[in-house]
């Protein structure tokens, strides 16, 4: 009944979305201004990343389950760090972390995946790429916008760091205890 | 199993959201470090989807009613339900967790499957010896399509028992009992059937028995007549399980005692069904006891009773047993004693109750065909260690025998030893 028992078609282990990502991580190594070696060597890297992250979402172990994203985070942090300053380059980061979420979704061991199920969970973070993209892309560039925003990025944080430690804001149930 | 949730055990981030905050935080703080926008862009995707997940979905616990029963018969255990719930919840958004109870081996993966408003299951399990246990009610919870957060879900299905035992205890209860003398005030039960004093008449149904029929009443009312009869059934019985540890160790001993368990309340079941007065005791380091009554809710007593049995880590010296027995317990009374009379200490406890006047009978439930094969030995070893431990246990049953009837339990998928010596009538115990 849980996903720790139970096979798996190996036709439905490799869904599209992995292929997505796959595409998108490699396109992003492709636009890291690095020497050919180095490129082949990320390249490398990342399919084996993106194939073990989807093959250690099939474990048995739920922990295991739960962060086997782990492998292909770190390999597009790498890749993100690695690529020119850019417009294109920027974009595709931002398009490969909305494909890493779609590729979250695309999960068949869980029984409640399903990338048009879960459109608000890629919907909006796409929304907000979008947005900070075209700002920084479309706005006249000065000092001020990147005062303001740090300042917004740290208020994100501080922001993020009340929502994990008080997730009861989430949930409007009456409590059964005084 | 009533739990009362506060107010922050409903909603929880999983271990994959939090995952993706501190990737996207450390993206943003590098990005920021190390002047690489892209870094940005990567990590504000990542770093929103949790938030997003939690926004999505029930802003309440949904709720979920269950319908569910048990199948199969002997070994063969299958659990067959139809969780339902209540709209706006999507079913296909719930995640069902279950586990197979220890004791139990799973047979196949549950069959799950999904409408958009209900679960049906069948889970499939083996029971390898007797057993009465529980069903582990499975958890429910609201997940997102990313697998970031979860939402529990509100229920109280009601209980599952797993009742597993010999089919020849299903008769037991036919077994005429030693009566005890009633308590004051209280009322023996009767049974109306077909032999012991006359009691009435009434009309007779046409599958009747025609030995029955009186046919003087038939002749004058025009309709056939059946006389009906008050047979005393009200017997006593106590089931007195001895939940001291032996020296096969604590593995061995609680598959014994889970055994003992199932067969009590086989026993206890069949009895209470023919309106007996039904008694247990348990003896690990002190006595507990339910006392001796008939009824429904002593059936629900004895339930209860027995799923709290466990094997005691100090045991109670053997005296202690019988002379605690008397207080609770008129002697005379019906005694089986499940034991696996792994050493002298069960035996002395059969002296003590027959001092003490207690008729015992002896269930000895046998270790020898769940001992697993050492994987060092040959299979001359094995045969011959196998050999040696059986004659062991025919000698200690047969010292047991000079004092009370003992059942060497062996096949743990058949009681009828134990049907047969009951059904004897000097066979049934002796007390000193």
């Amino acid at each position: 009944m849980n996903a720790k028992s139970g096979r798996v078609p190996r036709t439905r282990v490799v869904t599209p979305t992995v292929a997505l990502l796959l595409v998108a991580t490699l396109a992003l190594t492709y636009l890291t201004p690095l020497p050919g070696a180095t490129q082949v060597l990320l390249g490398a890297l990342a399919i084996v990343a993106v194939a073990g992250a989807t093959a250690l979402r099939m474990s048995r172990d739920p922990l295991a389950r739960d962060l086997a994203p782990f492998a292909v985070l770190v390999i597009l942090g790498v890749l993100a760090a690695a690529t020119s300053v850019a417009v294109v380059p920027e974009l595709l980061a931002g398009v490969v972390g909305v494909v890493f979420l779609t590729w979250l979704l695309d999960d068949p061991r869980r029984a409640t995946q399903g990338v048009s199920r879960g459109l608000l969970v890629w919907a909006i973070p796409a929304v907000a790429v979008g947005l900070a993209w075209a700002s920084a892309t479309l706005l006249p560039s000065n000092a001020a916008p990147v005062g303001v925003a740090g300042g917004l990025l740290a208020a994100a944080i501080v922001t993020l760091v009340y929502l994990i430690r008080r997730p009861e804001l989430f949930d409007r149930d009456t409590p059964a205890t005084i | 199993m009533t739990q009362f949730p506060t107010s922050t055990a409903n909603f929880r981030w999983r271990a994959r959201s939090y995952l993706l905050f501190g990737a996207g935080v450390t993206m943003l703080a590098a990005g920021v470090y190390l002047a690489r926008p892209a870094l940005l862009y990567l990590g504000l995707p990542i770093l929103l989807a949790p938030v997003a997940a939690a926004l999505f979905g029930p802003a309440r616990a949904p709720t979920a009613t269950m319908d569910w029963h048990l199948e199969g018969s002997g070994p063969d255990v299958r659990v067959l339900g139809t969780i339902a719930f209540a709209p706006p919840t999507d079913a296909r958004d719930i995640e069902v967790t279950s586990e197979c109870p220890a004791g139990l081996e799973e047979v196949a993966p549950p069959i799950v499957t999904r409408t958009r408003t209900e679960i049906r299951f069948e889970m499939r399990w083996n029971a390898p010896a007797p057993i009465v246990i529980p069903v582990p009610i499975p958890v429910l919870s609201w997940q997102d399509p990313a697998g970031l957060v979860e939402r529990d879900v509100a229920w109280s299905p009601t209980d599952l028992v797993i009742e597993r035992y010999p089919a020849e205890l299903v008769h037991i209860g036919a077994v005429r009992l030693e009566r005890t003398i009633a308590a004051p005030g209280e009322t023996l039960s009767r049974r109306i059937g077909p032999d012991g004093e006359f009691f009435g008449i009434r009309y007779a149904a046409p599958t009747e028995p025609p030995r029955r029929v009186n046919w003087p009443a038939t002749a004058r009312t025009g309709h056939l007549m059946l006389n009906e009869f008050q047979a005393e059934r009200t017997g006593d019985i106590l089931l007195l399980i001895d939940a001291r540890p032996t020296r096969l160790g604590a593995r061995l001993d609680a598959q014994l005692l889970s055994l003992s368990v199932a067969a009590a309340h086989g026993i206890a079941e069949s009895f209470l069904r023919e309106k007996a007065r039904v008694g247990l005791a348990v003896y690990g380091e002190f006595l507990d006891t339910v006392p001796l009554a008939s009824g429904r809710t002593q059936r629900l007593r004895m339930r209860t009773a027995l799923q709290k049995v466990r094997l005691t880590l100090s045991p109670g010296p053997t005296e202690r047993c019988a002379v605690s027995l008397r207080r609770y317990f008129p002697p005379g009374v019906t005694t089986i004693v499940f034991s696996s009379l792994e050493d002298e200490e069960s035996r002395y406890l059969i002296l003590h109750l027959r001092r003490r006047g207690f008729p015992v009978v002896v269930l000895s439930p046998s270790a020898l065909p769940i001992v697993t094969a050492h994987p060092t030995l040959s299979a001359e070893d094995e045969a011959l260690i196998t050999r040696i431990a059986y004659l062991i246990r025919r000698d200690r049953i047969a010292r047991t025998w000079e004092d009370a009837p003992v059942v060497d339990w062996d096949d743990h998928w058949s009681l009828g030893g134990l049907v047969d010596l009951l059904r004897r009538p000097g066979r049934r115990g002796r007390s000193v």
